[in-house]
């Protein structure tokens, strides 16, 4: 059994280097069909961190007149929480208001100062409501606009993070569209490209396919070269995506990490974390494309 | 050994390639197998290796059924049957030795037993000193000597020779025919297809006659009467 592969992969490599421009461009057009899959991935994976990374920030604040008592703003505070749409409610005194101002301005002196020179604590006091999902900022604010509470609020802060992720997720998904567009189209290019290559190979060893049909080669050892020269080919361009994935997260590493500064997000971190799942799926979905494309052109044209 | 029972074949539904044929060939025979162009030779031989299905009847090779193979089995009875054919179909880029030792490789053969064996048939067919020749450095009946050479590395109970000397010359052609008695005379049931009467006329062996795809005649020590 051991011999037969041996004898067939050294067919197969005989095939390769005879034929070495075709089988060169054949697996350069699929290291191109696996990159743009592997780009389609990575892009889905950062779009989802991203858009993840915006809505963590998205909340609204309801500032109270420094009429409202602090009995009166949690009271409020549980109607808040009693929406379904609310995730949390924070409550911020005037007081944690003013110290975090502070915090927030511990570099900037003319701040502190102009601050210093106020008899009264001037910040309100606010409750912070994130919402379950960023669809329904609107409902809580709608929820409590109705309530009596409305009425002890001086301002309402809502930053519409929702539109800013909308331009995201828009943005994001017509890359996706185009990336997933560019490489279905590579796809098919590589399956003609291969299948042609497969095909050319068994014609250029039509002498040899006959010759081993008279002397008694079983089907599967006849058929055996060429199967191994879509495996290689799949083999070949899925370790070259593999190296460049890697060399070119290594370079832009620090890059994406500052992007995501503050959310310890890094693609080289998640890709080598799961380097095994990343290895075998950029050679399964390689074998498998060059596989599929090479198996219908021996079926065609291999009469064993 | 070789039995044919009622064999026809169809080509479609109207062209008959042979009809009715009914053969029995004994183990360690010399059968020469004659006939016009479109007699039906090439396909009696093809029936034999496989090549093609029998329309009806039967054939049997040391009790075996070949009439309806799997796929699977096919290959198992091309190694029982050593075929040699007038387009000698060696692969220029591989040399005499390379040119054997592939009938052995694709069938699994180690490296040891390859060894051992392609020198062996090599100087049963007169080219031990060739060995590392390609093809094109070799005359057409050397080139021949390599295909009977090839054919022989399974060890096969039949061998089959379909117009062997078509392309040779005189001189040349009565060296093969010789190697093919020699071949015979060790047990290798021989047969021999052909439609150069010199051959046959000096074989003096069994000479089976078709013709529109029947047997017209069989004659144990004939000549050729078309």
């Amino acid at each position: 059994m051991f011999v037969g592969f041996f004898r067939a992969l050294r067919f197969s490599l005989q095939n390769i280097i005879r034929n070495v421009w075709l089988s060169v461009i054949t697996m350069f057009l699929l290291f191109l069909t696996m990159l743009s899959i592997t780009l389609v991935v990575s892009l889905n994976i950062v779009g989802g961190k991203v858009i993840g990374a915006v809505e963590q920030n998205v909340s609204v604040s309801f500032y109270f007149y420094d009429s409202a008592s602090e009995s009166q703003i949690l009271e409020a505070q549980s109607y808040l929480e009693e929406i379904d749409a609310t995730e949390s409610v924070v409550y911020v005194s005037k007081d944690q208001a003013l110290q975090e101002f502070t915090e927030t301005h511990a570099e900037d002196p003319e701040v502190l100062a102009a601050i210093a020179e106020l008899t009264d604590n001037v910040l309100p006091a606010s409750l912070l409501v994130r919402a379950k999902n960023i669809n329904e900022y609107q409902t809580i604010i709608s929820r409590f606009e109705e309530s009596e509470y409305i009425l002890l609020v001086e301002s309402t802060d809502f930053t519409d993070s929702k539109q800013v992720i909308d331009t995201i997720t828009h943005t994001i998904n017509r890359i996706y569209d185009v990336g997933i567009a560019v490489s279905i189209i590579f796809i098919l290019i590589s399956v003609v490209v291969i299948f042609n290559a497969i095909r050319m190979t068994i014609y250029s060893h039509k002498e040899e396919v006959g010759i081993m049909q008279l002397v008694g080669a079983t089907n599967g050892f006849i058929r055996a070269p060429f199967i191994l020269d879509s495996i290689i080919f799949g083999c070949v361009a899925a370790l070259a995506v593999i190296a460049l994935l890697y060399a070119g997260l290594y370079l832009t590493d620090s890059t994406v990490s500052q992007f995501f500064a503050g959310y310890n997000f890094s693609l080289l971190q998640l890709y080598a974390q799961h380097w095994v799942v990343v290895c075998v799926s950029e050679i399964v979905v390689a074998i498998l494309i060059s596989g599929v494309s090479s198996t219908i052109a021996i079926s065609r044209y291999l009469k064993v | 050994m070789i039995t044919f029972e009622n064999v026809t074949k169809l080509y479609g539904s109207e062209t008959v390639a042979l009809s009715e044929i009914n053969l029995n060939i004994d183990a360690g025979e010399f059968v020469s197998i004659v006939g016009q162009s479109g007699s039906g030779k090439t396909t009696l031989i093809r029936l034999m290796i496989a090549q093609e299905e029998v329309s009806e009847g039967r054939i049997e090779i040391g009790g075996w059924d070949i009439s309806h193979l799997q796929r699977g089995d096919i290959p198992v009875l091309r190694r029982q049957i050593g075929v040699v054919f007038q387009d000698f179909k060696l692969l220029p880029k591989k040399t005499v030795f390379e040119n054997v030792a592939f009938a052995l490789e694709v069938c699994g053969a180690t490296g040891k037993r390859i060894k051992k064996i392609v020198p062996q048939v090599l100087k049963i067919v007169g080219l031990e000193g060739k060995a590392d020749r390609f093809p094109h450095q070799l005359s057409g009946g050397e080139q021949q000597r390599v295909v009977i050479a090839r054919s022989l590395v399974h060890r096969p109970k039949v061998l089959v020779a379909d117009e062997p000397t078509g392309n040779l010359d005189t001189i040349t052609t009565h060296e093969i025919i010789d190697l093919l008695l020699k071949i015979n005379s060790f047990g290798t049931t021989l047969i021999l297809v052909t439609h150069d009467p010199s051959v046959v006329n000096r074989l003096r062996k069994r000479v089976i006659t078709l013709d529109h795809g029947a047997v017209v005649s069989d004659q144990k020590s004939g000549k050729y009467t078309l």
